[in-house]
Formats: structure tokens, sequence, C-alpha cells
């Protein structure tokens, strides 16, 4: 199971992709992280991450009927969102490469 | 409190109607914490409405609110505390003259019908409105201590549960005390006359004050 430290940075820019997928709405973010391989990670955990999105104007929610009772909102990107997740990709391109030299270079036997 | 705020808690009250026994006390304790933050009156219905909907599509699934939330319910209030705009200076200080004109009214009522009881009692009929010094320091303290209370009550909403009853009923009754004593006994001991006017002067005064108060309020964002 990953860390929730380790996660804790990672969480925005996965949502945003999920979010640029598709419209999507708190519960179904929840499965397709779980899905992803991501672990449970609740709603109460994804949605202050969303406000967080929201406030920064990067998702947009609009409320709508379910199929299955309450009303649900449902979020998409936004111009902003869509700029601020490739600037995601970059920067984990980065990270992630420079974590492998660093493992591969430090002569991580794993590697 | 506006008038768009309004028509979410009406809106909220009657949505959390559906929220199941079981889900209820969590809830509440989330919502009470909420409200002790420095989020306005309107973000907190906007928080508290996504929530509801939350806890209403999981017990849809057949989820509990332990399993929506994931259990951690103070730490997701402080990340959505952090997460939302917060009170202006400006909102703050509205926000304070309201709840403290709302006192001051509700108070005045009170101290208007004591007045006016002691004049029907006493059969003198002079209608005079009469505070000593020791009535102004309960006024103020009464004001201090209940907003002390509710401020207590939502810090501590989401804290782990007091497990030593015995304990936790005797803080209870000595904090009582402590309150009545603060209230009762100014009354009692600085009994010198500080205000003396006439009760129809003092009526229009309240009437004056709850007006203020609702205009106030209503600019409450």
């Amino acid at each position: 199971m990953i860390s929730s430290q380790m996660l804790k940075g990672m969480l925005e820019g996965c949502i945003l992709e999920i979010i640029c997928k598709q419209e999507t709405y708190a519960y179904e973010i929840s499965k397709l992280l779980e899905e992803y391989g991501f672990g449970k990670i609740s709603e109460g955990t994804i949605y202050p991450i969303i406000l967080r999105l929201q406030k920064s104007e990067l998702v947009k929610a609009t409320v709508r009927d379910s199929n299955s009772g309450p009303k649900r909102k449902y979020y998409r990107l936004t111009e902003k969102g869509i700029v601020s997740l490739y600037e995601f990709k970059v920067n984990w391109k980065e990270l992630e490469h420079a974590i492998n030299n660093l493992f591969i270079k430090g002569g991580n036997e794993d590697e | 409190m506006n008038k768009l705020t309004k028509e979410i808690l009406k809106k909220n009250n009657n949505r959390e109607e559906f929220i199941s026994e079981e889900n209820q006390e969590i809830y509440t304790n989330m919502v009470v914490y909420l409200r002790g933050s420095d989020l306005t009156e309107y973000n907190q219905e906007i928080v508290r409405e996504d929530l509801i909907e939350l806890i209403l599509d999981g017990q849809q699934r057949g989820d509990n609110i332990q399993k929506v939330m994931g259990g951690k319910y103070k730490e997701i209030c402080d990340e959505v505390i952090d997460a939302m705009p917060k009170k202006t200076k400006k909102d703050k200080i509205v926000e304070v003259i309201g709840t403290s004109l709302n006192s001051l009214w509700i108070l005045g009522v009170i101290a208007v019908i004591k007045n006016l009881a002691v004049s029907l009692i006493s059969k003198t009929f002079e209608f005079n409105f009469i505070m000593s010094i020791g009535d102004i320091i309960t006024t103020i303290l009464i004001i201090i201590l209940s907003n002390a209370v509710v401020w207590f009550i939502s810090r501590t909403a989401l804290n782990e549960k007091q497990t030593n009853k015995k304990v936790s009923f005797l803080k209870t009754w000595v904090v009582l005390l402590v309150v009545f004593a603060a209230i009762i006994l100014p009354s009692i001991y600085f009994d010198t006359t500080a205000l003396n006017i006439p009760l129809i002067i003092a009526v229009i005064s309240v009437l004056l004050l709850f007006f203020t108060s609702k205009i106030i309020n209503s600019r409450v964002y």
C-alpha cells in the first residue's frame, strides 16, 4: 500500500487526470483510483482535494440527478486545469527520471 | 445571515433529515466543528450540502459514514477548512457586531420583563428600567461565557470521547458552578444603580437593538 504521506502531493495531479478522461463524481474517482492500484481512498479524502482544485479554478462542478437517488456533483476540467495537468505530467516525468537516476546510480540491488 | 445563505440552510435542513440514525452523530459533530471554523456562513452551508450528498450517496450504496469519510473526520474537516476561502476582517467585524447585538436585544427583553414584573408585583407602578452595576457585569459575562461555550463545543466536537465518566461528570459540574457563580454573584454584590430610565425608553432601545441586529445580520455572508 502506498503511504498516505507519499500520496498527498500526487493525488491532485492524479485526480485531474481522472477528471480529464471523463466528467465524474467523488465516489467514481475513489473507485477508479482503487482500480488503478492506489488502494482505498475514501470520498472524504478526495473531497478536500476537489475543493482545492475548484478554488484554484482547475475544475468546475455541475449538480445533476444521478441514476440511483441523490443529486451528484459532477466535475470537469477547465482550460486552466488542462494546463495544470500538463505541468503535473512534465514535473512527474522529471521527478521519475531523477528518482530512477538516484536508484540506478545509487546501486540499488532491485534495479 | 443573508438571503442566499438562508435558502441553502433551509434546503440542507430538509436534506439532512434523510441521513440515517447510524450516520447522524458523526455528521452532526462534523457540522458543529465546521461551525466553529473561520469559514463564512455561506461556505459552511456549501460544505454541509456536499457532506450531506456524499453521505446520502453512500447510504444508497449501503456504505456508512465511516466508509465514506475514511474515519479521519477531524483531518478531513481541517483540510476542507484549509481549502475554502476564509472570512475577511470585515466579515469578522460584522459577525461579532451582529452576534453581540443579538445577545443584547434578547437580554434586553429579559431585563424589560423583569423590571415590568418588579413594578407590577411591588405595586409601585413606576415602570422604570433599573440596572445595577452588577446587572451590567452579568450581561457582559453572559455574552462572553456563551461565546466561550459555543467555541469550546465546536472545537472539541471531533475529539476522542472522554472515557472516564466520573471525571467528565465532575468537570461538567465544576464548570457549571463557576459559570453560575460568575453570572449570579455580581448582581448580588454590586447593587449600585447604574441606569434608571423610564421603561418605555428601554422598550424603544430594545426594539432599536432588535432591528439593527436584523439589518447587520442580513449582511453577514
